[in-house]
């Protein structure tokens, strides 16, 4: 278990030093002057003594490997920068969009899985049968669509033509609903959006578990469970369930960066004000500054995620919590 | 391959209908592109009508917001969109190839080292790296084929390696190392050829990829602005407002459904081959 | 006879395949009493198995009991629902499964299957459950605290000695027990060999013990049952069959065992190979691979009949082998 975590812990490590070395070089690569990068298109009207300035500020001067350790022990202190574009400290910026991005993938994460879950055990039942079938190239078929066109064909037919949700952002921006009314807003302005997101993974979940379902219904220990005279929901839910979600659990890491992958393009198509549409934005703006400070933190909170489910993994399988000693 | 095992592939691989069909997808949308300009009643990048045109006989799906032929912008747009995802996914794999081959028969530190490697790409959010690296290197067909290809070869490089730990034990490489081959000759006469038909299927697996992803960076604006691809054509209509109007039935659907189409139709082949692929592998030679 | 814990009735079960129809158990009657130890022999895929699953009724789809009676104390099993089985399965008749390594779920520690087994039947309290858990444990030989760990943490014989305590813990009358030593070293073999025998006398319980082992099966069982090609063809006292196997089949078996002590002969296989069950011969399922056999033999089935008033074998010349001495002994 020890060893388990040391070698987790130390490829996350990597991973970040990874992230954050990419953050300081990809801008830098780029030919021009590192001070067109930072403060955009209109830097060459500024004087020189505003460009000394400016590159006094970013740290701009001296080595790479000087450059280098002044962004780490910048970054290390939470300063990201700050976004010419929308005169604001970067980190302030992220800060407001964050929660909105995590309420939309965490919410949609669990839905996915739960779904996925769910459905993958009732087609297991069915192998075969049209219910089945049907569903299998549903998610062929899903897995197979740009999320963006779903999301606006979503937000055409339901937002637009049918007039039922709100076409975009997190709630409606003229109202001051305050208490209850506002979490309905906020809960009005996800469905589309969330919706969109757990469809982009739902198949994949819905598919790994209902093959891992018919691998475990197979198994020698639920022939057992039969065996034993245990009544078929104690046999499906705590026997097949229990073993069945273990690859699924493994995949939920895998599914962390898609959705936040995915989430970049939703809240764009819904106009949804997360971290995802800032980043998009600052593309947008060649605002560099703000495009790293979102590429980092993003990359940080995926990573963060895979550490998390990482660490829930052994408390679900025992074999990876307490490592055999034979006798 | 000889010819016979040849020929017993493609037997295998018609008897599965989904890849025969998935197939057959992949020929038309090829037909499309090669002959687009047959195809396409105008030139995509000609005003021929009024903006905003709806559909009507003259045409098929309406005119954009500049007044292009939204139905030659979608044919052509066949080009860029396979296009760039197949270079793209060609050159992935090539890497990955070579990655999954080198680290697998190696083994030891090289393999631990070129597997961090791979694990690191993976655990890295793909969109936010790329939309970083498209904004860095600006947009071009090109740009965005590297951008796509420096993500991409690191799943298939996993399934390579395993497959090549795999035949290290399989007889005739034994044998050619017990009658003291060279590495080169093990490489390239008994490994690679083994690993070819694995790669095929994770090439066509991998070109799903690339052309969703490319779609995805294409409607983020972050595409090259004059390719007609079909995500680009989709940014357009997010950028004027087509799904706000009736606009989004011939405007949105129809990229996004030959979209859903192409993935399909190499996700059924992709799938097929691996299926034929596989058990023979397995069984040995 | 309701002297009979256990009595199969002409017990036929097939498995309906797109080839054909697979009888893997072909009218087979016998009967087990209270406390006994039967043996089932045969080659793999005679149906020893097959069998054995039938009277616990876990044949699934494609396969099912065609025809026959499983009277179990008197009531008979085949016409009962899923349902009703349900509460017979381990409390009257358990099985130790064939392979024990896979046969404990990896995620659940093995007091809690054990307890859930009788929880499953019984009306006890947790602390019940888990004392007589406890209890069963110490009794096949495994240290009580272990109660608590994973199946992946015992060795492959502990493995097998948890599935017999499971198998006890509903006090069932009828125990089968499935190959059970198969896939284990000799030494532990015999030890777990040991433990069921000594349960067995202990505990009062019948066993069916299906094994392809004869020399197992003749070391440990009060009688056997030699099964060919879904066919009971023999049936007899252990002893006495050791001493005389009737059936030609029964010495081809013997035959083959190879000797430990006494003059070094070659062994002696029996030619041929087992039919083919969707398309079995005409006669005597025996009949092809058969030293003695005449043209009656392809022409009729025959009948499980008593030999010189000793033996039930099923063959027509079974008079003829039921006095002659083989050369074993």
């Amino acid at each position: 278990m020890r060893r388990f975590l040391l070698t987790k812990g130390l490829q996350y490590i990597l991973v970040l030093v990874v992230v954050v070395s990419i953050n300081f070089l990809l801008p830098r690569l780029m030919p021009g002057s590192p001070i067109e990068m930072l403060g955009g298109e209109g830097v060459w009207l500024l004087s020189q003594a505003d460009r000394d300035a400016i590159v006094e500020k970013h740290g701009l001067g001296g080595s790479l490997g000087q450059q280098y350790v002044r962004y780490l022990s910048n970054l290390v202190r939470g300063e990201l920068g700050y976004s010419y574009n929308w005169s604001q400290p970067v980190s302030q910026m992220i800060a407001k969009r964050l929660p909105w991005t995590l309420l939309l993938t965490g919410t949609a994460l669990i839905l996915s899985t739960t779904l996925g879950v769910f459905l993958g055990t009732f087609a297991s039942w069915r192998r075969g049968k049209k219910a089945d079938i049907i569903s299998i190239s549903a998610s062929m078929a899903v897995s197979s669509m740009p999320s963006f066109w779903l999301g606006m064909v979503l937000v055409a037919i339901f937002a637009v033509q049918l007039r039922v949700l709100p076409i975009f952002g997190a709630r409606s921006p003229w109202d001051d609903f305050t208490g209850f009314r506002l979490v309905l807003d906020v809960l009005e302005h996800m469905i589309l959006p969330v919706t969109s997101l757990v469809l982009l993974t739902l198949a994949s979940n819905f598919l790994l578990m209902r093959y891992s379902m018919l691998d475990v219904l197979g198994s020698d220990y639920v022939f057992m469970a039969r065996s034993k005279g245990l009544r078929k929901r104690a046999i499906v839910y705590k026997h097949a369930m229990r073993n069945a979600l273990l690859p699924v659990a493994t995949a939920f890491m895998l599914n962390v960066g898609f959705m936040f992958s995915g989430a970049i393009v939703t809240e764009t198509v819904f106009a949804y004000p997360g971290i995802g549409r800032l980043m998009y934005e600052a593309a947008l703006a060649r605002d560099y500054p703000l495009l790293q400070g979102t590429f980092l933190v993003i990359s940080i909170t995926v990573i963060g995620a895979n550490i998390i489910s990482d660490l829930i993994y052994p408390l679900l399988d025992p074999r990876v919590r307490r490592p055999s000693r034979e006798h | 391959m000889s010819t016979s095992r040849l020929r017993e592939a493609i037997r295998t691989f018609r008897r599965n209908t989904l890849g025969v069909v998935g197939l057959g997808i992949l020929c038309a949308f090829v037909i499309i592109a090669l002959f687009a300009n047959q195809i396409s009643p105008y030139d995509p990048y000609e005003r021929v009508g009024k903006p905003f045109e709806k559909p009507s006989a003259s045409h098929l799906l309406g005119t954009n917001d500049i007044g292009q032929d939204l139905f030659s912008e979608i044919v052509h747009g066949s080009r860029i969109s396979l296009g760039l995802g197949f270079v793209a996914a060609v050159i992935a794999m090539t890497i990955g190839t070579l990655v999954g081959v080198v680290a697998g028969y190696s083994g030891g530190i090289v393999d631990s080292i070129l597997m961090r490697i791979t694990d690191v790409v993976l655990v890295i959010p793909f969109l936010p790296l790329m939309i970083l690296m498209s904004a860095v290197l600006g947009p071009s067909f090109w740009n965005l084929v590297i951008v796509l290809s420096v993500i991409i070869w690191a799943r298939p490089a996993r399934v390579i390696r395993a497959q090549v730990l795999s035949l290290k034990e399989r007889g005739h490489v034994v044998a050619a190392r017990a009658t003291g081959g060279t590495v080169r000759h093990i490489l390239f006469h008994h490994v690679i050829p083994a690993v070819l038909p694995i790669s095929l299927a994770q090439l066509i697996l991998a070109t799903r990829s690339t052309i969703l992803i490319e779609a995805s960076l294409s409607f983020l604006g972050l595409g090259d602005p004059l390719s007609k691809s079909w995500g680009m054509i989709l940014y357009y209509a997010q950028a004027r407002g087509a799904f706000l109007t009736g606009a989004w039935v011939w405007w949105i659907l129809p990229p996004g459904l030959l979209i859903t189409a192409a993935v399909l139709g190499f996700a059924f082949t992709g799938y097929a081959l691996e299926e034929t692929v596989n058990p023979r592998l397995r069984r040995g030679r | 006879m309701s002297e009979d814990l256990l009595l199969i009735q002409d017990l036929s079960t097939s498995y309906f395949t797109s080839l054909g129809e697979v009888k893997a158990v072909n009218g087979v009657s016998l009967a087990v009493q209270e406390g006994e130890m039967l043996g089932l022999v045969g080659e793999s895929g005679c149906g020893k198995t097959t069998l054995g699953l039938s009277i616990m009724k876990l044949i699934d789809p494609p396969g099912r009991i065609v025809s026959g009676e499983i009277l179990l104390k008197d009531i008979d099993l085949t016409k009962k629902t899923e349902k009703e089985m349900r509460t017979i399965r381990w409390r009257d008749v358990a099985l130790i499964p064939q392979s024990a390594m896979n046969a404990l779920n990896p995620v659940f520690k093995i007091g809690q299957q054990i307890a859930e087994a009788l929880r499953a039947h019984e009306r006890v309290t947790t602390k019940e459950a888990w004392n007589r858990t406890k209890q069963l444990l110490e009794m096949v030989g495994i240290k009580e605290e272990r109660i608590r760990d994973y199946p992946h943490e015992f060795s492959g014989g502990m493995k097998q000695r948890v599935s017999i305590a499971m198998a006890l813990v509903c006090n069932p009358d009828l125990l089968i027990s499935d190959e059970s030593t198969t896939g284990l070293d000799v030494m532990t073999q015999a030890q777990v060999l040991g433990l069921i025998d000594e349960l067995q006398r202990s505990l009062h319980m019948a066993i069916i013990m299906i094994s392809h082992d004869l020399p197992l099966v003749l070391d440990i069982c009060d009688s056997l049952a030699i099964i060919y090609a879904g066919k009971l063809v023999e049936l007899a006292e252990a002893k006495a069959f050791a001493d005389l196997p009737v059936h030609p089949y029964s010495q081809g078996l013997m035959h083959s065992i190879p000797q430990v002590h006494g003059p070094q002969a070659a062994c002696k296989s029996i030619p041929g190979s087992p039919p083919d069950m969707i398309n079995p011969p005409h006669g005597c399922m025996f009949h092809p691979r058969c030293a003695f056999a005449e043209d009656v033999c392809g022409k009729s089935e025959p009948v499980l009949k008593t030999s010189r008033g000793i033996r039930l074998a099923a063959c027509h010349f079974a008079d003829r082998f039921g006095g002659r001495k083989d050369a074993k002994h």
